[in-house]
């Protein structure tokens, strides 16, 4: 088990999250946001089930979700599926957001492409999943 | 009358977080406008922008409009280097401004917050109808002290006084000198 301090975890998460500091992160936790700490011999510690709550938390929150709503979403949740949520927050930065096309080929399947990917490569990845989703698969 | 609570009675003298729930409410005989509130914070504790997006002034009065309305007012406390630990008072108080006779009535009240050493093994108590409250205002991890010190700053336009004669050098490179002065 990676045992990490306040500081050490704030420094973790902002390396994905630059605007988050010391003093949020031990706020978050007395409220309640993140699972209580562990026990560490004498001391109360962070493992790396905080650092994938704190990455799906800053996740949602870009969404504008409240941190009540967060909170409830994430309640019921395995830790897998808390991983994977914040594994997904790169795609909410600004500038991804602003960069890159995301396509919709059905209610389920949506690809995002970014701004490095030629346009005619997107098309063939657009049409290569489509078909994949119609079932001739030319993969 | 005004009420306030913490959601921690006790904070970090350094590197903490915590808010300030104040509710209150003005009488409602008479035209009232102009309601503000003051919060007067321990050295070394500060706050955001009030939680609620009401207006401040550059002395950091909340202005609440001029609503007899009860409000609720939500402040982000926090520390960043060391301050003195110990109890500390937190002053508010609420103005407010007859329409009428324009006579300014003020309320005010203190609560004590305490700062200390955080420590890895102690729990800080907190209360839970604030905290509640708190999460379910819009939610946002960015500093919003560093966010507030990034706004626009105005600079004063720089006004330089000038004799109308040019110097040698103005008449030598100026575009417009040799067309009209030649």
């Amino acid at each position: 088990m990676n045992g990490y301090t306040a500081k050490q975890i704030t420094e973790l998460l902002q390396q994905d999250e630059p605007g988050i500091n010391l003093r949020t992160v031990r706020y978050y936790t007395q409220i309640g946001i993140v699972p209580p700490l562990e026990l560490a011999g004498n001391k109360r510690v962070y493992t790396d089930k905080h650092l994938h709550y704190f990455r799906a938390v800053l996740t949602l929150s870009k969404t504008g979700e409240t941190l009540a709503a967060i909170q409830e979403r994430l309640k019921d949740l395995p830790l897998d599926e808390i991983r994977r949520i914040g594994e997904s927050m790169d795609m909410y930065r600004p500038e991804r957001v602003l960069e890159n096309e995301t396509v919709r080929i059905s209610d389920d399947v949506y690809i995002t492409v970014g701004p490095q990917t030629p346009g005619e490569l997107k098309r063939k990845i657009i049409a290569a999943v489509s078909d994949v989703m119609k079932g001739e698969n030319r993969l | 009358m005004i009420a306030a609570r913490l959601a921690k009675q006790a904070m970090e003298h350094e590197e903490g977080m915590n808010h300030l729930w104040v509710r209150f409410e003005l009488p409602r005989a008479g035209s009232i406008k102009d309601v503000r509130l003051t919060v007067d914070l321990p050295q070394g504790v500060h706050r955001s922008p009030n939680l609620n997006g009401y207006p401040e002034t550059d002395c950091g009065a909340i202005l609440l409009g001029d609503s007899p309305e009860g409000h609720d007012v939500f402040l982000e406390l926090y520390t960043e280097e060391a301050a003195a630990c110990g109890r500390a008072d937190i002053g508010i108080a609420v103005e407010s401004k007859d329409g009428e006779t324009e006579v300014v009535a003020v309320q005010s009240i203190c609560i004590s917050l305490e700062l200390k050493a955080e420590d890895d093994t102690e729990e800080w108590p907190i209360d839970e109808e604030v905290v509640e409250r708190v999460k379910s205002l819009q939610c946002r991890l960015q500093d919003r002290a560093a966010e507030k010190a990034r706004e626009f700053v105005i600079l004063p336009p720089i006004v330089r006084q000038r004799s109308r004669d040019f110097a040698d050098w103005e008449k030598k490179y100026r575009i417009d000198y040799s067309f009209n002065h030649r």
